[in-house]
């Protein structure tokens, strides 16, 4: 298989998909190419959720197995799933193998009640879509008025899918979603309902949900209002993985104590590095590949890589963790400081400070032929802003076309990175946790590998790509 | 010119007298020449950093402010053009530099108020403060030692109309949407160690040059003016469409890697070497030194040469505070 395919998939994976893309034919590509490979796709960490519909989509024309495509639904969140499974409803896609994933992975998932209380019209409108209109009315009708015909109906077209055999609360769900009229026992339906009468008893609600019951319930009700009783969006709060963290804490305040930690460590025999002491071996990660090949890094530990507010220390943090995982990882790997208050290569660990010339850190790393170049920066490029790029173009003239990547530490995936890009001509890989060190490792196989990928070397971009 | 830690030997005379300059540092229309004390002196002094001991003791009528150094022993160099904001009150600024003595509490009455029609007085607070943008800081200098709160008001509104902001005696007018900008200049320039002071470029033309009294003043001091004062600048040489007069790579004469950073380094070396004569042309001039108030055994003099100004702390013959500028987008 030609890698170029997969390098051209981890480009467009993070950005929404249109369905004219170029990256539509990347996934027919893979699909039709190593559709053993392309199942995994499905549960890509770091994929836009319209990849991975895109991906079911293709799937759903092979011939994998219904039950294998279930259990990977499942790894995703509730929510992705329905957005997810959604794709059928929006691609009038009719097949009774869609019909059947889309009720066995909504209808028996452990979080239907929660997913049927804030997503209640798409729930309904999926599960609608998939039944036709008559088997729905007919549900709604056999929910409305108990007759024995009508729990035959039910138990054959929906009860028999519920989740540990709960039919009592799927029943309950299913009522709520049909708009008949139920006792409720279930405490996200309960709360929905309540908010229906009066909004502030729908307090921790998203905020989406209570913005389409104030529309249909309450709508000379504030919006500010709302918004006060809305629960805060989690996915939008930073969480720093353990290594980074722990980092973050010894940079913040303790400097003085790193520093005798460092002194204290140096007069004792044990000579390991202070980094090395805060992160694990990659072993006790979850199994990072050993690749092979030449890889150069030059790692920016200027003063801005400090950072401020509550981004104090973050890059910095995060960086010198993504560099000693993949120190960990690569049998070979050139690494160039710039900056800092130590050398990393001794056993003291660095803090930022001072300058970092990018530009010359790049020349450096491309001088000792490296198959690809990492330059983990957050971008601030003050020797001389400009030159990065000029030597990017330079290189390219003097015929050296080893991959080179800008890797940006960032503390939300929203930031604006356009300043801070170095060149148009090199990649830009924002990097928000430890755990994406993945991506970078993904990039370095592809980059080492030759033209066509081995089985082996497949197997490892699986496992790069899809743990969660 | 030979570097050694970050700094290169050349050493200013006249004005910036026992400076030496660092590494040029370049972003966007900005440059700017860290400047270090010649030869090893001690990265703290007996001064105070002003972020950490200066507290604004409140407002008792609009265009006084009273000031207080918390720090017992301790003197404190205001830097100048310092302005405090808050919520639900006028916000003001000081008109020039000052100096406190351990424990001092001094009532400033030639402040300016930097918010035309919000009412409310200052209350007591330790907060970080800012510095007014470069275009207002000529004016500024110019009405210290006058009475009448509201003098700086038309500077204000003629350098918001510059930006295309509602007209009126408003910083914050300017201030809060561009302040996602402003903030970028604070990491695009890197403070360094023992680094005492930076002379800043726009363009390539000399606009300023700021000199605190050791390296611990200047990493609070330092930030602060990258984004309020010079930042503010750049921004608006942006806005002017200003072009950076940079010195490029001739690529096709490149046939390798070593020819490449042989290039590089020279352009680089070129354009530093046009930076640091820039400077040492300004420190040479011939500055009209007034002195004005002295206090605890430091002279502050007023500085003037040419479309030049700007004020200087001296202790004897040592200089410990300088702010020299110009404005050279009017």
């Amino acid at each position: 298989m030609d890698k170029h395919i997969f390098l051209r998939y981890l480009e467009n994976r993070r950005a929404p998909l249109g369905r004219q893309d170029e990256a539509v034919q990347i996934h027919k590509a893979l699909c039709e190419a190593v559709p053993a490979f392309y199942q995994h796709l499905l549960v890509d960490a770091l994929s836009h959720v319209s990849h991975k519909r895109e991906v079911l989509v293709n799937l759903l024309e092979t011939q994998i197995e219904r039950q294998r495509l279930l259990e990977m639904l499942r790894q995703l969140q509730v929510d992705e799933t329905l957005a997810v499974l959604d794709v059928i409803r929006d691609l009038r896609i009719n097949r009774s193998r869609a019909r059947e994933l889309v009720l066995e992975a909504l209808l028996g998932h452990e979080h239907l009640p929660t997913l049927a209380a804030v997503k209640r019209q798409r729930v309904a409108h999926l599960l609608r879509h998939v039944l036709g209109e008559r088997t729905w009315s007919s549900i709604k009708r056999s929910l409305a008025h108990e007759t024995s015909e009508g729990e035959v109906f039910l138990q054959r077209e929906m009860l028999r899918y519920a989740w540990q055999g709960d039919r009592a609360r799927l029943r309950e769900i299913l009522c709520f979603l049909s708009g008949v009229p139920f006792n409720v026992t279930q405490p996200d339906l309960a709360k929905v309902l309540a908010a229906r009468l009066d909004i502030n008893r729908g307090q921790g609600l998203p905020m989406q949900t209570l913005s389409g019951l104030r529309g249909s319930y309450h709508p000379k009700l504030s919006f500010r209002h709302v918004r006060r009783l809305a629960a805060q969006n989690v996915s939008y709060t930073h969480r720093d993985g353990p290594l980074t963290a722990a980092l973050r804490e010894r940079f913040s305040g303790k400097q003085n104590a790193i520093e005798q930690l460092a002194s204290s460590e140096q007069a004792s025999d044990g000579q390991k590095s202070k980094l090395e002491e805060t992160t694990p071996s990659p072993e006790s990660d979850k199994a990072l590949p050993t690749l092979t090949g030449r890889v150069a890094l030059v790692l920016d530990l200027s003063q801005s890589m400090v950072s401020s507010g509550e981004r104090l220390y973050h890059p910095a943090a995060l960086a010198l963790v993504l560099t000693s995982l993949l120190r960990a990882s690569l049998g070979e790997m050139q690494l160039y400081q710039l900056g800092g208050s130590a050398d990393l290569a001794t056993t003291e660990l660095p803090r930022p400070e001072g300058v970092a010339d990018l530009a010359q850190g790049l020349l450096k790393a491309a001088s000792a032929r490296a198959q690809i170049v990492l330059l983990i920066t957050d971008g601030y490029e003050n020797f001389r802003q400009g030159d990065v790029a000029l030597v990017v173009q330079g290189l390219r003239h003097a015929g050296y076309n080893a991959p080179i990547y800008q890797v940006v530490p960032v503390y939300a995936q929203a930031e604006d990175l356009s300043f801070r890009r170095l060149s148009e001509n090199i990649p830009l890989l924002p990097l928000g946790h430890e755990q994406e060190v993945r991506e970078i490792l993904a990039r370095i196989l592809l980059a080492t590998a030759d033209e066509q990928l081995t089985e082996q070397e497949l197997h490892q971009l699986q496992g790069l790509l899809v743990v969660r | 010119m030979i570097q050694q830690n970050g700094r290169t030997a050349t050493c200013f005379q006249g004005l910036l007298n026992e400076l030496v300059p660092g590494q040029l540092q370049s972003w966007g229309l900005l440059d700017v020449l860290p400047l270090f004390l010649q030869g090893q002196r001690a990265s703290k002094t007996r001064f105070v950093s002003p972020l950490e001991h200066l507290k604004l003791v409140r407002v008792p009528t609009y265009g006084t402010m009273i000031l207080q150094n918390e720090a017992v022993q301790e003197p404190l160099i205001v830097p100048m053009h310092i302005g405090f904001f808050q919520v639900g009150a006028q916000n003001h600024a000081t008109s020039r530099t000052l100096v406190l003595q351990a424990g001092e509490t001094l009532t400033v009455e030639d402040a300016f108020c930097i918010q035309a029609t919000q009412g409310g007085l200052l209350q007591e607070a330790q907060q970080r403060f800012i510095v007014l943008p470069l275009g207002l800081r000529t004016e500024a200098l110019k009405l210290r030692g006058q009475s009448g709160y509201s003098r700086l008001w038309p500077t204000i509104d003629a350098y918001n109309r510059r930006y295309g902001i509602t007209r009126g005696g408003h910083l914050e007018r300017f201030l809060r949407p561009y302040f996602h900008r402003l903030m970028r200049f604070r990491h695009a320039f890197e403070l360094l160690p023992e680094q005492v002071g930076a002379a800043y470029f726009l363009g390539g033309n000399l606009l300023g040059v700021e000199v605190g009294p050791d390296a611990a003043y200047w990493q609070d001091v330092g930030p602060i003016l990258n984004i309020y004062s010079y930042g503010a600048a750049a921004l608006l040489a942006e806005r002017y469409r200003w072009q950076q007069k940079r010195q490029t790579i001739d690529l096709e004469s490149v046939k390798n890697l070593d020819d490449l950073e042989r290039c590089l380094s020279e352009v680089r070396q070129q354009e530093m070497l046009e930076r640091v004569d820039l400077v040492y042309a300004l420190s040479n001039l011939a500055w009209k030194q007034i002195p004005g108030e002295q206090k605890a055994g430091l002279q502050i003099v007023d500085l003037e040469q040419g479309e030049w100004s700007g004020q200087s702390v001296q202790d004897g013959e040592k200089l410990l505070y300088l702010s020299v500028f110009r404005d050279i987008l009017v």
